[in-house]
């Protein structure tokens, strides 16, 4: 072979090598990876576009829709395809009637990846849309979409109740419940909202098209309809509700100006509060209300960071906080029927007893020199067990206290083991989130809670003042507006602890039934049906009685024919006015409505919590209301 | 003087040795393509309402053109070519300077057409060819191959080389150098030599890199081509898009007229640059197989005539020519499939385009020519 020959050879052996070499790629384009390539070009022409099913409305329990849905234009802007950035927003600025720096700020936000439309403008007038989509040369990469907002049709009716919707989180993104939900989507916040979101939500539905490399359509591949959220029925009544906010707000702002407070001499703070109103024979919830609350439509328009720095703030008293069920307070007297049913229990008190009620209690023995008072100083002999409850003589339940005391045995203290059978210390299992569960302290608790903050707790051992405060529910006890409201239900229902519930049922847009969410009992209390009908006729007497309590606060409700069981109480807390309670049931003989409210730093029980609850109660019974005024007589 | 006539005389007759073969791959190869430029355009004609048959047409038109230009080349002795390659290789330089004036058109970029009677055309495509007859007349003229007429040789690309720089056209660039080698190597250039000027060209192409004097699109085009990933929606988005039609195609295809890339319009330049994609999708690894194997026959072909070529001005021609198709055919359907930089080099006889057409017809008439005259 000849040099040249040999020189093509080497020639014609590269070409042949790079042969090989494309054969190769081919084989694996084509041969090995040509499932992953399909994949892909289908994934190229086949453009999936979400049609979002609207989610279910929330109904009162009579069919009035509280929240519903309202279509809304959204302004979108792909940063991929927009050019003469500054020139496009002037002129959907002009045309949205916004600014260009608000624009620009939305369009720049750093959550959304780039290719990703970025929602710059919500609530656009349908005429701009049709205008953009006209202009289309003049708003490169700028598009809209319409999506369902939810309408709060009682405007800030119930917002702690109800919650609200917030883009999902990236960690819910990987919960298997929310499977179908994209990313960027709403979720149910709070309140029923979370608690119901799977029913809530609907199935979207998607419009496959065929598009080509400029996204134009070529044709509809397929169509699968968007399947609507399920509807939430409440047991709310809505304008029981209204009527509870409404009365609660009055109050408040009544109380800043016409309540004063003893110690300071100043007008209470009233700060904040809770109402309660629940149906005792199933648990539902007919009402709940926290002050200070917000507006659920700021949430539904688009919450701005300031908007949400003013609700978080602590000047603002924490609006977004459910004070009904994670508000915990020391229940003061509203607490002495559950103390005087474990009296009964434990056989320290009966029906028919008479007990000394003097104007302060020393643990005998006790050489350290601490008096325990009543709220009033005068000595008031023996008295009636049911007198002991209309009197809210703290004295009495002292030495009921100091009894579970001296009597407790090697597991402890019998009076907290009977208080928690009715529920007190517990999560009541409401179908809302965020409850808290209060506290029934003992021995244990005090033990832990030194050994954890020995600066702030330095007794470790559980003392008979602490039996005797709690007797009253002073001392280290919390518990919410719900509990107390749980507790009162079961003895005005003689005596079956219910799962509170706001649900009542879940059914189709069109009415079908879908789910019912009947009364779940917890337990029974721990007392016979005659001692808890001796409690209930002594409570009737706090509010009718020449010495209740409540007497003045429930003048000119007429009692003859709808009589209630009602207690006070002015629960004191260190650093802080007292804060105002009520609880009452009603009618006492056929109980209907269990009304508990607090108002924070409000002052007497009687003062402002019992002229809320009356409000409440004539509203339920269909009474013509009396004037409404805070401030009546101080009582305990 | 000897006048030979009868049997004897006309045995070695250039009509008689035709090279059938050649032909009919090359016909084969052009038809292939014809379908494949339909393929690639009849859907976006049509959703422009416009005939879907328009560039098939065009190219039908190119074809039977370059078919003639085949003949007409294979009539003339090729050695005539030896005569005219400085004339040839100055015009050559004149049309690829009028590129660069007003004359010339441009799209995306690049000056690359100059429009004359009324037709548009690329001299950077007839470039290929003069260039390659240049160096093949000046190459064989050598006994002995020395460094200095290495960088002569060298020299002589340079010039259009320099030319398309400005256009700029990488591609074409790099179809001249590896016809430079090519010649280099088969006129019996040292090795040695060949290595130098390699480290020289590397050295200066390093150099225009730093002093910016390459265009960024085709920095960023060659970086997309090391990674198609990192910017799916700009430069390496062709790469994407070309890939996933051929990898689509699997073993038989999605069929003919039927590949969702090509009639969505996924892949750019579809019925020029990346028309192997078509083939790809539509045709599967058999198809494309298919067309891989009907170039090998032609080079195949090319490289026997080299062989057979009775003096070595026509083994040069044959290799450049040959060298010139095998780059662009290797070039082209490697940047397809991602495994060569993407550069605005069409695939011989199938890519639309009527110059390419024309020139490549002119290259089959040459090797053609040299087959025919292997024994006068």
């Amino acid at each position: 072979m000849t040099d040249g020959r040999r020189r093509m050879t080497a020639l014609a052996a590269v070409i042949a090598f790079a042969f090989a070499a494309l054969v190769t790629r081919l084989w694996f384009l084509q041969v090995l990876a040509a499932e992953d390539y399909q994949e892909r070009a289908t994934g190229n022409s086949v453009r999936l576009i979400p049609d979002p099913a609207p989610r279910g409305r929330i109904l009162d329990r009579n069919g009035e829709p509280v929240v519903d849905n309202r279509r809304t234009v959204v302004v979108t802007i792909d940063r991929d395809e927009l050019r003469d950035e500054e020139v496009v927003l002037d002129r959907l600025a002009d045309l949205l009637d916004t600014s260009t720096i608000a624009l620009g700020k939305s369009l720049h936000d750093p959550d959304y990846l780039p290719y990703q439309p970025v929602p710059v403008y919500e609530g656009a007038p349908e005429a701009v849309a049709i205008y953009i989509a006209e202009h289309a040369r003049d708003f490169p990469g700028v598009d809209f979409e319409e999506i369902g907002v939810r309408r709060y049709v009682r405007g800030t009716l119930a917002p702690h109740l109800l919650g609200y919707l917030g883009e999902i989180s990236p960690d819910e993104l990987l919960d298997p419940s929310f499977a179908d939900v994209r990313p960027g989507q709403l979720v149910g916040r709070g309140g029923v909202e979370q608690q119901y979101e799977s029913f809530l939500r609907g199935r979207d539905g998607l419009i496959k098209q065929e598009v080509n490399a400029q996204g134009e359509i070529q044709g509809i591949l397929g169509v699968e309809d968007p399947v609507p959220g399920d509807d939430l029925v409440l047991s709310i009544d809505a304008d029981i509700q209204e009527l509870t906010q409404d009365t609660l707000e009055d109050a408040v702002d009544q109380a800043r100006v016409s309540v004063v407070d003893e110690e300071t001499g100043t007008y209470v703070r009233a700060s904040a509060g809770a109402v309660v109103v629940l149906d005792p024979d199933d648990g539902h919830v007919l009402a709940m209300a926290s002050y200070p609350d917000y507006d659920p439509r700021q949430f539904a328009d688009g919450l701005t960071q300031r908007e949400f720095d003013v609700l978080r703030r602590p000047s603002s008293n924490f609006p977004l906080s459910n004070r009904a069920i994670a508000g915990q307070y020391p229940a003061g007297s509203t607490f002495k029927p559950f103390v005087a049913a474990a009296a009964m229990k434990a056989g320290y008190a009966r029906p028919g007893g008479f007990y000394n009620c003097p104007g302060e209690f020393i643990v005998p023995g006790d050489t350290s020199g601490t008096v325990f008072h009543n709220w009033e100083t005068v000595d008031r002999g023996g008295i009636s067990f049911a007198e002991a409850l209309i009197r809210s003589c703290d004295t009495v339940f002292y030495n009921w206290g100091l009894q579970f005391w001296t009597e407790r045995g090697p597991r402890g203290d019998l009076m907290q083991h009977h208080l928690r059978r009715w529920g007190f210390g517990d999560l009541s299992g409401i179908d809302i989130p965020g409850e808290a569960s209060g506290r029934v302290p003992d021995a244990r608790w005090k033990q832990d809670i030194n050994a954890a903050y020995p600066n702030l707790f330095p007794e470790p051992t559980w003392l008979p003042g602490d039996n005797i405060n709690m007797s009253i529910g002073q001392g280290d006890l919390l518990v919410t507006p719900l509990q107390l409201a749980v507790a009162y239900g079961a003895l005005a229902n003689g005596g079956t602890l219910y799962r509170p519930q706001v649900a009542l049922r879940v059914q189709r847009p069109d009415g079908t039934p879908v789910r019912r969410f009947e009364g779940e009992r917890l337990g029974r209390v721990p007392l016979r049906r005659s001692d808890l009908t001796a409690i209930m006729n002594a409570l009737r007497g706090v509010v009718s009685s020449g010495a209740g309590t409540a007497t003045s606060a429930f003048a000119g409700f007429p009692l003859s024919s709808t009589p209630v069981a009602a207690k006070t109480g002015t629960a004191e807390v260190h650093g802080k006015q007292s804060h105002s309670w009520f609880a009452a049931v009603a009618p006492a003989n056929d109980p209907q409505f269990v009304v508990v409210a607090i108002v924070e730093e409000g002052g007497h029980g009687s003062q402002v919590a019992a002229p809320i609850v009356r409000r409440v109660l004539e509203g339920l019974l269909h009474f013509e209301p009396g004037a409404f005024h805070v401030s009546g007589q101080v009582t305990d | 003087m000897d006048v030979t006539v009868g049997r004897w005389a006309n045995r070695e007759g250039p009509l008689r040795h035709i090279d059938p073969t050649l032909v009919a791959v090359a016909l084969g190869l052009a038809l292939f393509g014809l379908f494949m430029v339909y393929s690639a355009t009849q859907q976006s004609l049509r959703t422009f309402g416009e005939d879907p048959g328009f560039y098939l047409k065009k190219q039908i038109a190119f074809l039977m053109l370059g078919v003639v230009i085949m003949a007409i080349v294979a009539t003339f002795d090729y050695r005539l070519v030896k005569v005219y390659a400085g004339i040839a290789f100055g015009i050559m330089l004149f049309a690829l300077l009028l590129v660069l004036t007003p004359i010339g058109d441009e799209t995306a970029g690049a000056q690359r057409w100059i429009s004359l009677f009324g037709f548009q055309f690329q001299p950077a495509e007839i470039a290929k060819l003069t260039v390659v007859a240049a160096l093949a007349a000046y190459l064989s003229e050598l006994r002995e191959v020395r460094l200095d007429h290495v960088w002569r040789a060298a020299g002589i690309a340079a010039a259009p080389i320099a030319l398309i720089f400005l256009q700029p056209d990488v591609g074409t660039m790099m179809v001249f150098a590896a016809v430079l080698i090519a010649s280099l190597v088969v006129a019996g250039a040292r090795v040695r030599h060949i290595l130098i000027l390699v480290g020289v060209a590397i050295f200066g192409a390093v150099i225009a890199f730093h002093l910016g004097i390459v265009k960024d699109y085709q920095i960023a085009r060659l970086q997309s081509f090391l990674d198609p990933a990192a910017d799916p929606l700009r430069a390496g988005y062709n790469l994407q898009q070309a890939e996933i039609a051929i990898g689509s195609g699997g073993l038989f295809g999605r069929g003919y007229l039927n590949g969702s890339q090509t009639n969505l319009d996924f892949v750019p330049e579809q019925h020029t640059d990346f028309v192997f994609t078509v083939v790809g999708e539509e045709l599967g690894f058999v198809g494309a197989i298919l067309l891989l194997v009907l170039f090998a026959v032609l080079l195949w072909r090319g490289f026997r005539i080299a062989l057979l070529s009775k003096d070595s001005f026509g083994t040069l021609l044959a290799t450049g020519v040959v060298t010139m198709l095998a780059f662009q055919v290797v070039v082209n359907v490697g940047m397809t499939m991602g495994i060569m930089p993407v550069t605005g080099i069409p695939l011989p006889l199938v890519s639309y385009g009527g110059t390419a057409m024309l020139t490549n017809w002119a290259a089959v008439g040459l090797l053609l020519n040299i087959h025919m005259r292997r024994f006068k």
